[in-house]
Parts: C-alpha cells; structure tokens; sequence
C-alpha cells in the first residue's frame, strides 16, 4: 500500500518527530522516503527586495534537508531524497505529493492555541483540503514501531467504511490487529455494534485479526479515543475526516482535527473525494 | 594599481529555536532601537549640556560634532570590525562602551574630557546598527524571514522618535547630564540580553586595518557635521572657521572616496558598490531626501516649544504619536507590494505624496494661535505616508544585495539618512534665517504706532512685548515656510523612484 512516503519538513522539533516516524515506517516495510521542504513564495529570486533574504531562507531549508536526508541514512534508509518546492506549504506539501505520486503524507504537527484557533486553518487542514492522499499526522516521537495495534474509531456511515477499508490496507502491510471502535449514543448500542461488526467482518475477510471496542456516551470523543488508544496499547490511529471548510469546519468542529492536536501517536487520516 | 581585497564578514543563518531564538530576535531589534533612539535622546538635551560643560556657543556645537564625526565613521567601520572580532564581540563590547561612556559622561562637566568621550561614545555607537541589523535576520526561521524588511524598517524608524520623547522627558524633569542615563540603561540591558541569548560562532578573519581610510572618513564626517552646525550661525562664509571646515570637508571627502577608490589595499569601504547595486544608489539618492524631512521633526518641535510654548515632553509627545501610524504604514506598504496590488514604485509615489501633503498640513496649521492638538491627526497622518515611503525603499535596497555584501550595504545606507540631515541642517537653518527676518522687517514696516490698536498693544505690553511678538510671529511663518520646503523636497522621489531596478520574475 505504501511504497512512497512523503515527509514534510520544517526543521521544528515536531517535524523531526515525523521524520523519526517515516525512518521507522520505511524500516518496517521498505518503502522509499522523500523529505519536502516549503519555501515562501515571496522568497525566491526576482521577488523586490528579498533577495538576501531568500538567500539565507534558501541556506536554511538546504540545511534542514541536508539534515534529514543524513538522519535517514544514518537510520540505515538508503535513497533518501528531498525537494525544496516554492509555494504556500500546504499546496506545495500536496503538488509535491503528486509529483511523487506518494501513497501518504507525513507531516509533525504543533497544536493550535489561542482565540483565533477555530478560525485558523493549521497546515494538516490545509493538505487535507486539497488532497486525497492519506496523511500521518505526528505529535510526540514514536514509541518503537508504529502499527502494531491500530486503533480505527469508526461509526455506521461512508465515512466509517473507508476508514474500515484504509486502515485493513494498512494492517494487511504493516501484518497489524486492528482494534475497532464506536461510541454508543445513549441507549441505543445497535449502530455502534453494527460498526465495529462490519469493521471485523471486513477485517477477517481479508485475514487481518481485529478487536472490537464500544464505549458508552462521553461528554468529549476526542479525549475518549486517546484515552483507548492508551489502556489498548495501540501506537497508531486511523481516522477518516469529512475535511470539512468554511462555515460547517467553525460549526460543526471535527472530531479528527482535535484528535490529532491531542494524540501522543500519530493519527493517519483519510479523505474520500467523494465526500 | 594593487588588488584591492574587501572584507565579508560571515553570514550564515543560525535560527534558534524556543526562548533562546525569541532572546536573540528581541535583543537585535532592542540594539536596532538602542541606535536611534540613544542619539536623539542626548540631541535633545544639548542645550543644557552646552550650559553643564560651560561651554561657549562655539564650543557648544563639538559636543555634536566629535559624537557624529565617530558615529558615522564607526558604521563605515562596523562591517571590518565585524569579521575581525565577530559579530557578537563586537555588538557586546560596543554596547558596553556606550553604556559605561554614558554613565561617566553624566558625572563629568569638564569641557575637553567631554568632548573625547563623546568621540568615543559615537565610536562605539556607530558599531551596533550593522550587526543588530545582520544577527536579526540571521535568527530568523524561514517562515518568519520574508516578514523581515518591514520589522527592521519599523524599528530603524521608531528609535529616533521615541528617543525624542525619553530625551524630552528625562530634560524636562531632571535636566542636564540625566540625559546620558536613558541611553545608558538601556545599552547596558541590550548588552546583557545580547551576551547571555546570542550564540553566534563566527569565523574570525585576520585582515590589515584601514586607518588612513577610518582617518579620512572621520575627517570627512566630522567637517560636514561642523558646517552643518555652525555655517547659518556663522554667516556662512562670512567666517573664516567655515571657510576652512569647507576647504577640508571637500579635501577629505575627496581624499577619502579616492583612497577607498584606488589607492587603499583593504579598503574598509567599497564605494563601487553604487556602480554595482543600482538600488542602493537609488534608496541613498531618495534616503537622503528622507533625512533631510527628517529635520522636519526638529524644526516641529522648535515651534512647539518657541510658538507656542509647548513643554519640550509634549513636543516629542506630539511627535511620538506618528509611531501609531508607523506601524499600519509600513505593514500596510509591505502588503500592497507583497500581495502585487500595487507596483512597489507606487506604494513608494504614493507614501512621498502623502507625505508632502502632511507637511503642507503642518505648514498651514503651525500659527501662534495654534495648540498642540492640532497636529495628532495631522501626525498621524504623515507617519502613515511617512512610513510607506520609508518601507519599500529600505526594503528595495537592503533586500537587493547579495547575503555577502548585505553587512557592507546595510552600513552604506544607513549613512545616507544622516547625510541628508547635515546637509538640510545647514541648508534649511539658512533659509530660516533669513526667512525669519525678512517676515520680520515686513511685519514690522506694516506695524504703525498710531493706529489705535497699535497704540493699545504697547500701552499693555509695551514696545518690547510688541517687538518679542512680532519677532513669534516672523519665527512661525518661517517654520511654515520650511515645512512647505520640506514638502517639495520630497516630490522629486516621485521620478527618481522609476531608477530602481525591479528583478524580473524568476
């Protein structure tokens, strides 16, 4: 599923997590990794006046992936390589991902504080937005392996089946048990039993092992799903994410983004293009 | 002719992260403000200086002049002594002489110690603005560094008005020698910040030291600075002491732009850098128009305090409060040019207009009847425009140098502000002059003792009372009539803006 890994990186701590999380990705199933590298437009040659500037964002970039690159071989992933793309870093982290035709994204990611967080889109938004290649978000460095037991929190809809579906690819690379899980809403068990159910169905059809996890009302999922993923030692998540903009993201929130902002393991989100 | 060989000090980045980057970023910027506003406090207090040292008018104008001579100099200097101490040596020792230069000048009162030390203060002060300049965009992330042109410009800009205030206040209230404290704080805190959060490791280069260069320079500086100072006052050339400032300001100039030129081995100076950047011989043409308005300020807070006795606190007051409209002027020129809704040349039309309206503005309110609210709007209004102006230029030429030549640029253009203030000191001084006592004789041929109301005045203030208003109001039409002047000298950067070089799009 994964032969193409992409990491995004700024030279932040979080980002040298991601970069920790792709070497271990790579060593777990050989696939190759390329590190990318955004850079302000207005940083470029022949934007007025900046072109020290640009010379000194330019020396830094190359030495943030000079960087990266040399961790990767010295972690012992060979044919590491990097690109620095002049763009906005959310469209350039997705045209790069195109041009590499990379099966997942990864990226560190520093949460959001303050008034203007629910109005400020952070870049993971920002590729989700745009692109339909998964997306490994990383908060903390990697405990060991990444996909040992990945925790998939789903409920009955579309939105659950494909989470179901990218996350027993997953399993079925990575030789991962998947741990299913769905929240009851008040008395009512059947949806969530009817997810987590089809979750294992879909699961042991294609010989991935499973467990199932449904959990009563909690005043905030979010918390509940790290809370899981914790007490049933998993050190990943699969989520999948409406990616939702404008007025309904302010709204209606989203469970995956303040997931992610909360997560000690990374959290690899998939968007459908249909939804 | 022998190789000539410059000196680049090194510049690499070195961002930090955490606390320690926010340390260093805010201790360069706090250096950037130290510079401008550390000399503009002391400038504010030079009356009660010229009285402390009992110096006579003559003397008076060495206290200004052995401080400039250096200061300018010393930036000239600044990039050598960068890459043969390094950069945060150099930045730390300098503070720290200013700051303990300071310190001893305020318990000093003896004329001639006071005029080698403040030689030594502007020595040391002319060492700060170029590597505060380089180590804050050195600090910078990648993310932040595009955002570093308007941010330097805005702290370059702000230091000389909000020292006018601090100068004001410390003259006003406590008078004389305090006025070397401020600064002197203020250094010595920098320094400290800068010691502790700064951990730059440049290389260090061995290279030969200019001195017939950095003496020919000071030379230069300081006889500009004489006959800036003294020319009005002496009638020009009516007097023997500027005849001979003349003589040596065109002989060491040109002495030192042909040694730097031809003859030195290391020149400490490289003047062809005009030839080679055709936007740094542009921003200087138009900076030092911006220097010589930049008088303005000091003529506005004459009036304030002469028209209509304004405290010299609420005249730096009047004009800090431009610094409000600094802010939105830069960032809002920064944007227009940055997002391309505007071509950077007409951000750069657009704030020198504005900027010629707003001293019309001041031209047409300073009256005796006037009252400091009059020019808030009026100030914020300029500094907006003001700063418009200022922004894009600094930008165009800080930003069109290589990272190699940037501490060399960065020195150069910061000289060429200065340079317009000497000569719109010397120039515009003049002009007042002779203003003031042409509106003065015409004031007083209109003035008839028999007519009645005439009559009434000196019955209630008496001849002398008459003759001190009469004297007000020739001085306020004359400032007016400067600030009109101030106004057109700005105009010509409208066409002179259409020299710059706009890179083609990569």
């Amino acid at each position: 599923m994964y032969k193409r890994v992409l990491t995004i990186v700024d030279g932040s701590p979080a980002s040298e997590y991601a970069i920790g999380a792709s070497i271990t990705i790579a060593r777990e199933i050989g696939c190759t990794l390329k590190f990318c590298l955004t850079l302000d437009p207005m940083l470029r040659a022949g934007v007025p006046g900046m072109t020290p500037f640009a010379e000194l964002a330019l020396e830094m970039q190359e030495r943030t992936l000079r960087a990266a690159i040399a961790h990767a071989e010295m972690a012992g992933i060979l044919g590491t390589t990097g690109v620095i793309v002049s763009d906005d870093p959310a469209r350039g982290a997705v045209a790069a991902a195109r041009a590499e035709n990379a099966d997942l994204i990864l990226m560190g990611i520093v949460p959001r504080i303050g008034i203007l967080r629910p109005f400020v889109r952070n870049l993971i938004e920002g590729v989700l937005a745009l692109s339909t290649t998964p997306l490994c978000a990383v908060r903390r460095p990697t405990r060991g392996f990444l996909t040992h037991r990945i925790l998939v929190p789903i409920v009955f809809d579309a939105l659950g089946k494909l989470a179901v579906d990218a996350a027993i690819g997953i399993a079925q690379q990575f030789k991962s048990t998947l741990v299913f899980c769905s929240i009851a809403t008040g008395s009512d068990r059947s949806a969530a039993l009817a997810a987590v159910e089809g979750g294992l169905a879909a699961a042991a059809a294609c010989g991935v092992p499973a467990e199932t996890l449904v959990f009563g009302e909690t005043p905030h999922i979010p918390t509940a799903i790290v809370r899981d993923a914790d007490i049933h030692g998993c050190d990943s998540i699969v989520i999948a994410t409406h990616a939702r903009q404008g007025l309904p993201r302010i709204v209606e929130g989203s469970v995956t983004q303040a997931l992610i902002e909360q997560c000690d393991v990374p959290v690899v989100v998939v968007r459908s293009p249909l939804l | 002719m022998a190789k000539q060989r410059f000196v680049f000090p090194e510049i690499k980045p070195q961002p930090q992260p955490g606390l320690r980057g926010a340390a260093i970023v805010a201790s360069s910027l706090l250096a950037i403000l130290v510079d401008g506003s550390s000399t503009a406090i002391i400038n504010t207090g030079l009356p009660y200086l010229q009285g402390i040292t009992a110096a006579t008018p003559d003397e008076g104008s060495w206290i200004v002049t052995s401080f400039n001579a250096t200061y300018y100099a010393f930036i000239l200097l600044s990039p050598w002594l960068m890459a043969t101490l390094g950069r945060k040596r150099l930045l730390v020792g300098a503070l720290l002489g200013f700051s303990g230069l300071s310190l001893v000048l305020a318990l000093t009162s003896d004329y001639k110690t006071y005029i080698v030390l403040r030689a030594l203060q502007g020595a040391c002060l002319g060492c700060v603005f170029v590597p505060a300049v380089i180590t804050f965009f050195t600090s910078l992330s990648p993310a932040a560094i595009a955002f570093a042109p308007p941010v330097f410009i805005l702290f370059a800009l702000s230091g000389s008005t909000i020292g006018t205030v601090i100068g004001a206040y410390v003259a006003d209230e406590f008078g004389g020698n305090v006025v070397f404290i401020p600064g002197g704080v203020a250094t010595a805190i920098t320094a400290t910040l800068v010691f502790f959060a700064v951990n730059t490791k440049d290389k260090n280069q061995r290279l030969p030291f200019d001195s017939v260069g950095v003496a020919l320079s000071i030379l230069t500086f300081g006889s500009l600075q004489y006959l800036s100072n003294e020319g009005s006052r002496r009638n020009w050339f009516d007097d023997s002491g500027i005849v001979a400032g003349s003589a040596v300001f065109v002989l060491a100039a040109f002495a030192f732009v042909s040694y730097e030129l031809f003859l030195a081995r290391n020149p400490h100076v490289d003047f062809r850098m005009f030839a080679k950047y055709r936007n740094l011989l542009v921003g200087a043409a138009i900076n030092i128009l911006n220097g010589a308005v930049g008088y303005s300020i000091t003529l506005f807070v004459t009036y304030l305090e002469v028209s209509i006795d304004a405290t010299a606190t609420l005249a730096g007051a009047i004009v800090l409060i431009r610094l409000a409209t600094y802010v939105v002027g830069l960032f809002t020129a920064f944007f227009l040019a940055r997002t391309k809704t505007l071509d950077i040349r007409v951000v750069v039309i657009i704030g020198a207009l504005g900027s010629a309206l707003g001293l019309v503005g001041f031209a047409n309110s300073m009256t005796t009847t006037a009252d400091a609210g009059t020019f808030v709007g009026l100030s914020l209004f300029f500094g907006f425009f003001f700063s418009m102006l200022s922004q894009p230029i600094g930008s165009l030429v800080v930003g069109s140098m290589p990272l190699t030549e940037l501490a060399a640029g960065v020195a150069i253009y910061k000289l060429t502000s200065p340079l317009g203030l000497m000569i719109a000191t010397g120039a515009v001084q003049t002009v007042l002059d002779h203003r003031t006592a042409i509106v003065r004789s015409n004031l007083a041929a209109g003035i008839v003792p028999s007519r009645a109301i005439v009559h009434q005045y000196i019955a209630n203030h008496g001849a002398a009372g008459l003759s001190a208003l009469v004297a007000t109001q020739a001085q306020t039409l004359a400032f007016s009539f400067a600030m009109v002047l101030f106004a057109l000298a700005l105009l010509p950067i409208a066409g002179i803006v259409f020299f710059v070089k706009i890179p083609k799009p990569a």
